[in-house]
C-alpha cells in the first residue's frame, strides 16, 4: 500500500508539472501574441510612404527628374483621408548618412511656409545663420530657423500639409534673396556641397566591343515609339574615346531618364541615368549583343524591336532592328544617398 | 546480515527522497500554475500583459533604442500626464505595442524618438500611451520567445501526459478499491 501511495504521488507530480507547462506556454504565447499585429483591432492608413533613394540624387518622392543637385527644391502634398478625431501616429524619418544638406519643412495648403518646422540633418547652418536661402516656392528661408531637431516638423505633420525640400547652394544676405553672399563661410559650404557631387561614370570597353560592328544606328531624339536615328556605316562606326562614344569624331547623344536627349561635352557630363540608345539587327546580332552585355555586367535594357526607314525608327512587334538602352558604369567617386519616410497610421 | 541492513537503509532513503521530490514538484507546479492564472486574470482586466501592477511586452525593436530583438520590457501602466521628457513611453501602435523616448509632450500630442541621433520622430496622440518602461530583461524575453515558438507542441505533449497519467491513476485506484473489497 505504501508503494501504491508513492506511485500515485509520482503521477500527481507529473500531472502538476504538465499543467504548469501548459500554463507557462499560455503565458508566453499571450506575450508573443500581444506583439503581433492582430492584438490591436486596428486599421491602418498610410498617407504617403515617401522614400527617395538617391544614388544619383534621385527624389522619386517628388516625381522630379530623379536627380537632386544643389540649388534644387521640390514639394509634395501629404494627401490622404481626413482622420478626424481618430488617433493618428505620425512618423518622420530621415536617413542621410552622407550629410546632404537638404532642408525639409512644411507649408500649408495655401502655400504659407511654417519656418519653425525647417529641419536639416545633413549640415549645421549655424555659421550661416544670418543668411537666407530660397525654398520650394521661391520664398526665402532664414537659415537661423533651420534646426537639426525634427520635433517641430513631425509635430506639425498632417494631411493636407505640403512637405517641401530644398538643397540650398546660393546664399543671400537679404530676406528677398536678391543679394548673394560669397564669404568664407559660404565658400566652405559650397565646397561641401560640391564634394557631394563627385561621382564619375564612363562607358566600358565591353560596350564598345559588343557594338562595334553590329550597330546600324543610334538615336538622337524622340521617344520609345519613334526615334530620330543617325545611321551607322563602316565609315561612321561608333568608337569609344575617353569613356564617351563618338561617331565621326562627334560625341553621340545620350538620353536621360526623362527621355531628354543631350550631347555630353565631356565624360563629366555622364550621369548614372545617362543612356546610349542603339539599334542592332534583330535576327543576326541582338541576342549576341545582349549576351555580351550580360557577361560584361553592363547596365542595359532592351526597348523592343523597331523598323528603320530613312532616319526614323518606328516601334514594331516584327521590327528588324532591336533597340538597346545602354548605361555607363561607375568609375568611382561618391553618390551619396538620402531618404525620408513620412507615415501616418490610424488606430482603430 | 549487514548487507541486508544497508539495502534496507538505501531503500528507505530512496523512498524518502522520492516522496520529497514528488511533493516538491507538486508544490512548484501548483505555484507556477497559480502565478500563470493570476497573470491571465491581470491581463484580462488591464487589457495588456500584466502581473502585480507591472506591464510586460515582448518587444522586437530591430535595433531601435539599442534594444535587442525579443526583449522583455517591464513597464508601469500610466497615462500620458505621467510622462516626462526622456521617459521610455510604451504606446499602442497598429502593429502592437511600441516604445519611444519622449522628446516633448504637448496638450494633445507626444513626440517620441527611437534613435540616439534623433533621425526619426514619431508623434502620437495621448490616448495611445499605456505606460512608462523602467527596465528590460533580454534573457527572459529570449526564453519567453523560445517557449512561445514551440507552445503548440509543448501544450499538446503536456496535455497528452496529463490525460494519460489521470487515466492510469484512476484505473489503478479503481483496481485497488475493487481488490480491497
Amino acid at each position: 500500500m505504501r508503494i501504491s501511495n508513492h506511485s500515485n504521488l509520482r503521477k500527481v507530480a507529473i500531472i502538476g508539472v504538465a499543467l504548469a507547462i501548459i500554463a507557462t506556454t499560455s503565458v508566453a504565447g499571450t506575450l508573443a501574441a500581444f506583439n503581433a499585429t492582430y492584438t490591436w483591432q486596428s486599421d491602418s492608413a498610410v498617407t504617403g510612404d515617401f522614400g527617395f533613394s538617391d544614388t544619383t540624387y534621385r527624389l522619386s518622392l517628388f516625381g522630379d527628374d530623379g536627380i537632386i543637385l544643389p540649388d534644387e527644391s521640390g514639394k509634395s502634398v501629404l494627401s490622404g483621408p481626413a482622420f478626424g478625431d481618430v488617433p493618428v501616429t505620425w512618423s518622420f524619418a530621415a536617413d542621410n548618412p552622407s550629410g546632404i544638406p537638404v532642408v525639409f519643412y512644411l507649408a500649408s495648403a495655401d502655400g504659407s511656409v511654417d519656418y519653425s518646422t525647417a529641419f536639416c540633418s545633413g549640415y549645421n547652418f549655424s555659421q550661416l545663420a544670418s543668411y537666407y536661402v530660397k525654398g520650394a516656392y521661391g520664398e526665402s528661408i532664414p537659415l537661423a530657423e533651420v534646426s537639426g531637431d525634427l520635433t517641430e516638423l513631425v509635430s506639425a505633420l498632417s494631411v493636407g500639409k505640403t512637405l517641401c525640400w530644398t538643397w540650398p547652394y546660393s546664399v543671400y544676405s537679404d530676406a528677398d534673396c536678391t543679394v548673394e553672399v560669397n564669404d568664407g563661410n559660404v565658400q566652405t559650404y559650397k565646397a561641401y556641397c560640391e564634394n557631394l557631387c563627385v561621382g564619375a561614370y564612363e562607358f566600358p570597353v565591353a560596350v564598345a566591343n559588343a557594338l562595334s560592328e553590329h550597330t546600324v544606328g543610334y538615336a538622337a531624339a524622340g521617344n520609345d515609339d519613334e526615334f530620330s536615328v543617325v545611321p551607322c556605316s563602316d565609315k561612321t562606326r561608333l568608337t569609344l574615346e575617353g569613356g564617351l562614344f563618338k561617331a565621326e569624331g562627334v560625341n553621340v547623344p545620350l538620353r536621360t531618364s526623362d527621355g531628354v536627349f543631350y550631347i555630353p561635352a565631356t565624360v563629366n557630363d555622364l550621369r548614372m541615368d545617362s543612356a546610349l540608345v542603339v539599334f542592332v539587327p534583330t535576327n543576326s546580332y541582338a541576342q549576341e549583343v545582349s549576351n555580351a552585355f550580360t557577361e560584361a555586367e553592363v547596365h542595359f535594357d532592351t526597348l523592343g524591336t523597331y523598323n528603320i526607314s530613312g532616319e526614323t525608327a518606328t516601334r514594331s512587334d516584327d521590327g528588324t532592328r532591336t533597340a538597346f538602352v545602354v548605361h555607363p558604369s561607375s568609375t568611382g567617386g561618391s553618390r551619396p544617398e538620402i531618404s525620408v519616410t513620412a507615415t501616418a497610421v490610424v488606430e482603430g | 546480515m549487514k548487507k541486508s541492513h544497508n539495502a534496507e537503509f538505501f531503500a528507505n532513503l530512496r523512498f524518502i527522497l522520492d516522496g520529497f521530490l514528488c511533493r516538491a514538484l507538486v508544490a512548484v507546479g501548483t505555484v507556477v500554475t497559480l502565478i500563470c492564472v493570476f497573470f491571465a486574470v491581470n491581463t484580462v482586466s488591464c487589457g495588456f500583459p500584466a502581473c502585480a501592477g507591472k506591464g510586460f511586452v515582448l518587444f522586437s525593436s530591430g535595433g531601435a533604442l539599442g534594444l535587442p530583438d525579443d526583449d522583455l520590457i517591464i513597464f508601469d501602466p500610466c497615462d500620458a500626464d505621467d510622462l516626462r521628457t526622456g521617459d521610455y513611453c510604451v504606446y499602442r501602435s497598429a502593429s502592437g505595442p511600441d516604445i519611444g523616448v519622449v522628446k516633448s509632450a504637448g496638450e494633445d500630442k507626444i513626440v517620441l524618438t527611437k534613435d540616439a541621433e534623433g533621425k526619426t520622430a514619431t508623434v502620437i496622440t495621448r490616448a495611445l500611451v499605456i505606460g512608462r518602461a523602467h527596465s528590460h530583461n533580454p534573457s527572459a524575453g529570449k526564453a519567453i520567445s523560445a517557449v512561445a515558438s514551440v507552445k503548440t507542441e509543448l501544450t499538446a505533449i503536456s496535455a497528452a501526459i496529463v490525460i494519460f497519467e489521470l487515466t492510469t491513476l484512476m484505473r489503478k485506484n479503481k483496481r485497488e478499491f475493487l481488490s480491497a473489497d
